[in-house]
């Protein structure tokens, strides 16, 4: 089930919404969200729901554990245990196959008959997300940061809460305690008009947007050979509008759909394609991604801390993880390193004190982003080399059709994304305004009328 | 938000307010139903938009609206499915005109699968595939349609798919006069306020009725519907009638093409239900009475038979080719979508068929020098 379906708008979330605030105690609700939880994800594939169940098992003991022992190898184990067992599942689902396949280039390579092995696997919607839940919190757990639950029900309403299960935001258990402790208590006459607000914002940013760009640029990247140099570099400034929009929209609606349940959902992109450089582009862009790559991969592997030498090759390793981590694909993989060189070069601009001016660093960071989305986008890697020919050689070919209105729309995501307020600043809790209802059944409607038009079409970040 | 909805409000107020916030909605999803619409299939703003908005009425015969489309069906320059062209024949091609109605038009497969376009994909370079068919076209009115339009596009080949179905409506198909000297009302059928809505077009197109609701609407329908008329207004048996006026249509259509010299190819139209009737052709059968309620299933069936069988016996007493897809895929329920509409699979076979008999038919050498 997705956000933007008949099906959530009309059946499940109305339900899910009254059914929890007729409930009044804590363990009720989160009974109900972890319930609802299951249904939301099995609605895709029930038989997933047990891998979840698994992972959120084995969290909450490996937390028990946390609770008993304090010190020693027990400890150790409880940390080591659950994550192998988390990423064992994560490799499984996701990079089997491709690992079967480098086995078997690296075979042909070395001269002998390449196996050929490919398993049918279905890679389960948002395991990267769920799995990164529960290592936080095992981690977390761990270095003490938080104190570990002995309810099983609010551990497993944290994991499987609808809102964040497929596509993040990544939110620590940390993040949400809190609210988690307070659910029985919260204020819903405050949080619903933020919620509808930041739910519909959302809503535009997805149905609108991302959806309507999708449209008018799809079916020429896949013929990405035959465009001019003009229509590719259009398609790669749609794509590049359609991916933040998509994502962005997602995570908007997360936010409102926690405050519609009492849960504060931290912002995931604030205004990226605003950066100045990419360290600052990855502070706004999957925040919530970037953050834990940095405390459980950058720090951990020694961050700033032993030269700078060392400091490179940590920034280089975390962004080509990072990368894999987005899919068992040679493209992400490049994509990860791509970013990785450029974030090693900007620390050595910055470190030599080469300063490139506010808008000479939006205009560089911009570029080397949306280079690295051709690589993200691209399906393989000839057809990104394609891409780049096309990019960079002046071409004639075809332009892309209905060119006047891909236009019109760029320019207006163009201003949303990289001039205007974003969502967070728009609907903030002191001094953002929430849409009067007028408004917000105005936008309702719009958002209906394409739904319904065109159905559902999924979020581009759910195949990680 | 909520501070505006104190719980103090008499409920006239309340209602009042929230019937204004739904007709905001409304209007809303409307104007957004006809921009997207604009964006994506460039249909005008106040334009109709339904399958009528696709159709142009002239004097004697209905033909499809220059550059209009519906949905996923786009119509050229010429009011026809499929790419823009030149009136022009381009020396060396054999230009194919299809004929026939929703069947020929293509209304349930994938968009680029209907049968002329796949015959388009697989006949050799040097032909030249026009769609011509209208949806709800039938014999009677293609005749006109040929005579008044088409002839001016020259095809070597008119491939005619007739649906012999038209014949069992209530009253009997006849050819249009074309005697009035008026000009044309180019105007669509008026269709009422709630079915110009784009909005609530959008919301039929995606729900749908469960199949039982379905089915006990249209037994209900055609209940009352024969229950209006007097007694033996229902066709117990295939009409004689109507049978010779399907022949005596499809004659016609033979001395036209061949007053035009354009080489004619009969096709006859199958059904998904079998001689036999089977317990899952009744749903099928049901659908098409809705539309055809003198019939019974019997009838309908009987129909299509003797149709195919009068086609094939005219065809071969006045020497014009038959491909013959009543033989082959009738009964075959999963070649089609309803009683008569292919879906994608019954389309390449249909298409697979006529181009075999079509490059066995070598274009007459007058014909190809036009």
């Amino acid at each position: 089930m997705i956000f933007n379906s008949i099906e959530f708008l009309f059946f499940f979330l109305p339900i899910t919404y009254l059914v929890f605030w007729m409930l009044k105690t804590a363990n009720a609700r989160y009974v109900w969200l972890t319930i609802t939880g299951y249904i939301f994800y099995g609605w895709w594939d029930a038989r997933f729901c047990l891998l979840i169940g698994f992972s959120t098992l084995v969290s909450f003991l490996a937390g028990l554990g946390f609770l008993r022992w304090q010190e020693g190898w027990q400890r150790r184990l409880c940390l080591i245990v659950p994550i192998v067992m988390d990423l064992l599942l994560l490799g499984f689902f996701k990079y089997a196959n491709f690992l079967l396949d480098l086995a078997s280039s690296l075979q042909g390579l070395f001269g002998s008959k390449g196996h050929g092995l490919h398993l049918d696997i279905i890679l389960p919607v948002g395991i990267s997300f769920y799995t990164f839940h529960t290592i936080s919190y095992i981690v977390d757990c761990y270095r003490r940061v938080v104190r570990p639950t002995r309810n099983l029900f609010e551990f497993a309403a944290y994991v499987s809460l609808f809102s964040q299960l497929v596509a993040g935001p990544i939110v620590r258990f940390s993040q949400l305690e809190k609210d988690l402790e307070n659910i029985a208590v919260a204020d819903r006459a405050t949080l619903i008009p933020r919620g509808i607000s930041f739910f519909l914002t959302g809503l535009i940013e997805k149905v609108v947007i991302a959806d309507s760009i999708a449209f008018l640029i799809d079916p020429h990247i896949e013929k990405i050979g035959s465009m001019s140099t003009l229509a590719s570099w259009e398609l790669l400034i749609g794509y590049s509008m359609q991916l933040y929009f998509d994502f962005s929209g997602y995570s908007t609606m997360a936010i409102g759909l926690g405050l519609l349940f009492g849960m504060h959902i931290p912002q995931n992109f604030n205004s990226p394609y605003k950066a100045a450089s990419l360290g600052d582009f990855w502070r706004r862009w999957h925040i919530s991604l970037s953050n834990c790559m940095r405390d459980y991969l950058y720090i951990p592997l020694g961050g700033n801390r032993l030269g700078i030498r060392r400091n490179y090759v940590n920034l280089f390793l975390t962004m080509l993880i990072g990368g894999i981590w987005h899919g068992a694909n040679w493209t992400f993989v490049l994509w990860g390193a791509w970013h990785g060189l450029w974030l090693c070069l900007f620390k050595k601009m910055e470190l030599s004190k080469v300063a490139l001016g506010h808008w000479g660093g939006r205009i560089v960071t911009l570029l080397v982003v949306m280079f690295g989305w051709v690589l993200f986008r691209a399906p393989d890697m000839e057809h990104a080399m394609v891409w780049y020919r096309q990019l960079l050689i002046p071409t004639v070919g075809a332009s892309v059709p209905k060119e006047g209105i891909l236009l019109v729309l760029l320019v207006i995501a163009w201003y949303l994304a990289a001039v205007a307020r974003n969502p967070v600043e728009l609907h903030d809790e002191q001094k953002g305004w929430v849409y009067p209802p007028w408004a917000a059944c105005a936008i309702f409607g719009a958002v209906l009328a394409l739904i319904v038009g065109w159905g559902n079409s999924p979020f581009l970040y759910f195949q990680f | 938000m909520a501070q505006r909805l104190g719980p103090k409000r008499p409920l006239w107020k309340w209602t009042l307010y929230a019937v204004a916030l739904l007709g905001i909605s409304l209007v809303c999803a409307e104007s957004t139903a006809r921009l997207d619409d604009w964006m994506r299939f460039g249909t005008g703003w106040l334009e109709t938009y339904s399958m009528d908005s696709l159709v142009l009425k002239e004097v004697g015969f209905r033909r499809g609206r220059p550059d209009s489309s519906f949905r996923h069906w786009k119509l050229n320059e010429h009011g026809f499915r499929g790419p823009s062209f030149r009136l022009e024949k381009e020396s060396g091609k054999t230009r194919v005109m299809l004929l026939g109605a929703s069947e020929t038009f293509g209304t349930h497969e994938s968009p680029g699968k209907s049968y002329p376009e796949v015959l388009g994909a697989i006949v050799p370079e040097s032909y030249e595939v026009i769609n011509a068919a209208l949806v709800g076209m039938p014999l009677a009115e293609a005749v006109n349609y040929w005579d008044l339009h088409l002839t001016q596009y020259q095809p070597d080949f008119l491939v005619l798919c007739p649906s012999p179905l038209f014949y069992l409506a209530d009253n009997a198909p006849i050819i249009p006069s074309v005697a009035q000297s008026t000009s044309a009302p180019a105007t669509s059928s008026p269709i009422g306020l709630i079915d110009s809505l784009r909005f609530t077009e959008r919301l039929r197109n995606r729900f749908t009725l469960p199949a039982a609701v379905v089915e006990a609407r249209d037994r209900a329908k055609l209940a009352r519907t024969i229950a209006s008329k007097e007694p033996g207004w229902v066709f117990e048996g295939p009409p004689e009638d109507r049978l010779e006026l399907y022949q005596e249509h499809l004659n016609m259509m033979i001395d036209r093409t061949r007053k035009s010299s354009c080489q004619l190819v009969l096709v006859t139209q199958p059904i998904r239900v079998a001689m036999a009737i089977r317990p899952e052709d009744e749903g099928d059968l049901l659908a098409a009475r809705v539309i055809r309620p003198r019939a019974t299933d019997r009838t309908l069936v009987d129909f299509s038979s003797l149709a195919r069988d009068r086609l094939i016996a005219l065809a071969d007493s006045r020497s014009v080719p038959v491909v013959d897809l009543w033989g082959v895929m009738t009964g075959d329920r999963a070649l089609f979508h309803d009683i008569v509409h292919f879906n994608d699979r019954g389309a390449q076979i249909a298409a697979q068929r006529i181009a075999q008999q079509l490059i066995a038919l070598e274009p007459a050498p007058h014909l190809s020098r036009r």
